[in-house]
Formats: C-alpha cells, sequence, structure tokens
C-alpha cells in the first residue's frame, strides 16, 4: 500500500513536496510523511532507544517540518539530510536532557520492524555518500568508530569516553582533528 | 584561525551530536545569532547527513501520523498512548487521508537472537577490531582503505541494521536470496575517487564487481587480488569484465576469516589477466572489508 501510494521518489521530487508542504498542501505533506517516516523513526530511535521518546520526537520532527518547510533551502542542503537534522537535533535536545537514559539501556525500544524499503532506499547511494565514506576511510580505525558512534548512538564525549576507555579530553582532541581533516577531505 | 577552528568543531560537534547539555544550549544560542555559525551548522548538516542513508528503516507505529495532523490543525490530541486506529465517524476526509499515508501496519516482534549468534557475532566482531591493517609488503603499498559492510544482519536486531548497503546489491544486481551476509568494500586509490564496488554475500562466497571510476585501457584488464597473511602470494580473484558489473565466484574456495580479513587489490594486467598468474603492475587500487557502522551493536555498553 504505502509503495503503490507513494512509489519510489527522487531527491527532486522530494525537493517538489517540500516546496508543496511549505505552501501549506496537505496532500503532500502526507506524500513525504510516507516517503520519509521510516527512515526518520530509525535515526531517532537509534538515538533515543524508547519507542515513546521516539514517538514525541517523530510528532515534534514533522509538526517543526510542517511549520519551516519553507526554509528548507534546497542549494544548501537535500530535503532528507534537512528533515534528518530536525529529526537528529530533536533526539539530541531530549537525549540530553534525560540524563537517565543512559547508554546501558540498550533495546527496549526495538519493538517494531520494517522489511518493506522505504522508497528514498532506492537510490540513496549517493556520490556525497561516496565521498564522505572515503573521508571517513581516511581516517585512523578508532577514530572513524568514534565519528560514527557519535553520530548514529548520538552518544556524548562523556559517554564516548566510557566507551573507549579513553580520557573525555583525548576524545575531544581526538573529535577536532577527525572532524577538521573530514572538512579538509571533503573539500567544502 | 585558531578561534574559526573553535567554531567550526563546535558547529560540526553539534552536529555529530557529542555536546553536552550546556555546550548544546550554547551552540543554539549561537546558531540564533551568529549567521556565519548558523551556516557552519548547516554546511555540517549536509556533510554529515549523507550517513543516515546506513541507517535502517524503522516502521513508526501509524498513531505518529494521527498526533501529528492534530497538532498540525492545532489540536492537542489525548495524552493517550495507545494507538488508536482511525475510525469511520472521525470524518470521512481525516480518515482517508490517515489511512492512505499511513496504511495500518501491525507490530511485528523481532525474534531475539539465539544466544549462540550473539556470541558469534561478537567473536567476530572483535576479530574485525583486532584486524591487523598490514598484510605484508604489499599491503604497506597500498594507499586508500575502505568502505562498508552489512555485518549478519540477520542476527541483529532489526533496527540496528545497515540495510543500504544490502539494497545497494540489490541494485547491482538481484540476489533473490533475503538477507544474507554481505559486506562491502570500496577499492580506491585516492580519498575522493572509489574505483570499484565490491560486494560480497558471504553466505554464498560470490562477490560481486561494480565498476564506478576506473578507466578502461585499451588492450589491458583489470585484475582483481586477494591479498592474505595467509599466502605468500596474492591470489588472482580474476579479471574484472567490461560490462559496469562482474559476477566473481572464486571466493568460494576462502574461509570466511580469510574473507573478511584480505586486502583487496586491483592491478592493470595485459589483456585477459597477468600471464604469470602473479601482479605485473604495481597495485592501482585497494581496500578492505571494515565497518562504517558501530561494531558495538552486540556488544554489551561499558
Amino acid at each position: 500500500m504505502a509503495g503503490a501510494q507513494s512509489g519510489m521518489l527522487t531527491p527532486g521530487e522530494l525537493v517538489w513536496l517540500v516546496s508543496a508542504v511549505a505552501k501549506g498542501d496537505d496532500a503532500a505533506f502526507d506524500r513525504l510523511y510516507a516517503a520519509t517516516r521510516a527512515k526518520l523513526y530509525g535515526v531517532v530511535l537509534r538515538i533515543l532507544r524508547r519507542a515513546n521518546l521516539a514517538d514525541e520526537v517523530m510528532q515534534d520532527t514533522y509538526l517543526r517540518i510542517w511549520r519551516n518547510a519553507g526554509a528548507f533551502d534546497a542549494d544548501r542542503a537535500t530535503p532528507i539530510t534537512w528533515m534528518v537534522a530536525i529529526a537528529r537535533n530533536r533526539a539530541l535536545d531530549v537525549v540530553r536532557k534525560k540524563r537517565e537514559t543512559s547508554i546501558e539501556e540498550e533495546t527496549s525500544a526495538m519493538e517494531v520492524a520494517s522489511d518493506d524499503p522505504s522508497p528514498l532506499a532506492r537510490h540513496e547511494m549517493t556520490d556525497e555518500l561516496k565521498r564522505l565514506l572515503a573521508c571517513l576511510g581516511d581516517l585512523e580505525e578508532e577514530r572513524r568508530r568514534l565519528v560514527l558512534l557519535a553520530y548514529y548512538s548520538g552518544w556524548s564525549r562523556e559517554q564516548l569516553a566510557a566507551k573507549f576507555d579513553t580520557p573525555a579530553n583525548t576524545i575531544k582532541t581526538w573529535l577536532r582533528r577527525s572532524l577538521l581533516q573530514i572538512r579538509e577531505c571533503l573539500g567544502s | 584561525m585558531s578561534a574559526n577552528d573553535d567554531n567550526e568543531v563546535l558547529a560540526a560537534e553539534y552536529v555529530l551530536g557529542t555536546l553536552d547539555l550546556e555546550e548544546r544550549a550554547q551552540a543554539q544560542r549561537l546558531v540564533m545569532n551568529d549567521p556565519a555559525f548558523a551556516a557552519a551548522v548547516t554546511r555540517w548538516e549536509r556533510r554529515l547527513g549523507e550517513l543516515n542513508v546506513l541507517v535502517a528503516p524503522v516502521e513508526p507505529p501509524p498513531a505518529i501520523l494521527t498526533k501529528v495532523k492534530a497538532r498540525m490543525a492545532g489540536v492537542e490530541p489525548p495524552a493517550d498512548e495507545a494507538p488508536q486506529p482511525v475510525t469511520e465517524t472521525a470524518g470521512a476526509d481525516s480518515a482517508a487521508t490517515a489511512a492512505a499515508a499511513a496504511p495500518p501496519r501491525p507490530p511485528r516482534p523481532v525474534a531475539p537472537a539465539e544466544s549462540a549468534d550473539i556470541i558469534d557475532v561478537t567473536r567476530r566482531l572483535k576479530r574485525w577490531r583486532g584486524l591487523a591493517i598490514g598484510t605484508g609488503a604489499l599491503a604497506a603499498a597500498f594507499v586508500g582503505l575502505v568502505v562498508a559492510r552489512e555485518f549478519r544482519p540477520d542476527l541483529m536486531p532489526q533496527p540496528l541494521k545497515p540495510p543500504v548497503l544490502e539494497r545497494t546489491v540489490e541494485v547491482i544486481k538481484e540476489v533473490p536470496s533475503p538477507k544474507p551476509a554481505r559486506y562491502v568494500a570500496v577499492l580506491q586509490r585516492e580519498a575522493a575517487s572509489p574505483a570499484f564496488l565490491l560486494t560480497f554475500d558471504l553466505d554464498k562466497r560470490v562477490m560481486m564487481v561494480r565498476t564506478v571510476g576506473a578507466e578502461r585501457q585499451a588492450g589491458k584488464s583489470y585484475e582483481l587480488w586477494l591479498v592474505s597473511s595467509k599466502f605468500p602470494e596474492p591470489r588472482s580473484l580474476g579479471v574484472i569484465g567490461g560490462e559496469e558489473f562482474t559476477e566473481r565466484p572464486q571466493l568460494a574456495s576462502y574461509d570466511a576469516v580469510t574473507i573478511n580479513q584480505a586486502t583487496y587489490a586491483v592491478t592493470l594486467e595485459p589483456e585477459g589477466g597477468s600471464p604469470t598468474g602473479a601482479p605485473t603492475s604495481p597495485v592501482l587500487y585497494s581496500g578492505k572489508l571494515t565497518q562504517t557502522t558501530p561494531p558495538s551493536f552486540a556488544e554489551p555498553s561499558p
């Protein structure tokens, strides 16, 4: 049903949908939601690890997308990186405020699964991703893991320090060098 | 310069998500008040945002859309966590819309992995971690490394699987098996120029080679080699065909550990492949299987 309804969405179609949403197009919002909900839910669930928190963040995220679609700038972001940024931002705010959501709390949220690839999935290996992966490949193995773990799990330096059994200051230095190196490698 | 870098790193860490609560608040104030900082954040969101493709999609509960719609309309729904099915009486229009956009999907519990599987995964991950970079003199000459792998996704909790690579494989070739173990490596010389994309189906020991950036050379053939500390010489995995996709069954004779730990290298040989069975030219491209997704999924956290 979802597939028949949304089909395969190209980045261009997503841009079009976001601009329609910016004009208050309710049906476009539904299509945008259908095309992106599983990706965004996967992203926030990884960070929040609890379904009830992820549900709230999803609501906030899509409400913000609905209200701020006019601020989307196709020259500076792709629709999906823009939406993911909104979702991660919200998830990170929530997870930082909930100090009790520790890294021990692994996976109680992992209840619902999708075996239906989201429409986005089919054309995801973008040139940008290839370049980023190549740059990550230039990092030392441990620093690459550090960056990826931070991104996917939303861990703070403190949590990363515990995970890597390394002082937080060292983590900070590693992150700084790695991020500047990534920027230099990407050349933009 | 250093102050610039400080702000740049703050923006990057803000996007990456490593700041604590106070630092996040500070960054958010800067986003509001400092256009240059806000622009830096936007650039980092785009740079790092590409990583989203490696996150497995997870179908959210249908009730979320209903609640979003209610909030869009300015009606806050009751704080009721139980998913409410859309009823006929909810108004034909909104019910139809909601149903079309979010077909109800019953929650599908993920079968817990057998403990033996978990141990297996953990061990394998440890091996990955301990993977020695050097595999002899040839490896020392290799330049670029990397990329992505999908690690026994069938043993992982569904939301943690990095599914995209698997889908990449599906794009490359219709591999019928639903979820075999797959690995991906990118062979490259310089950071920005991946030349070949290798995709492994570990269960079937089949490898797919996709030519990404490598130019065809008249009268020459690219040949793929497996370099492992277990063998004194590189082992040929055959010539990479002129097609964009080449399927290689040669891996069948190697065990999983060897495949995991090997370095894959490409040389430019006389047409049809090396006449001697050993590389006759310097390594042009090389790469290893390594993970871009955190290997900690199956491990206990500290």
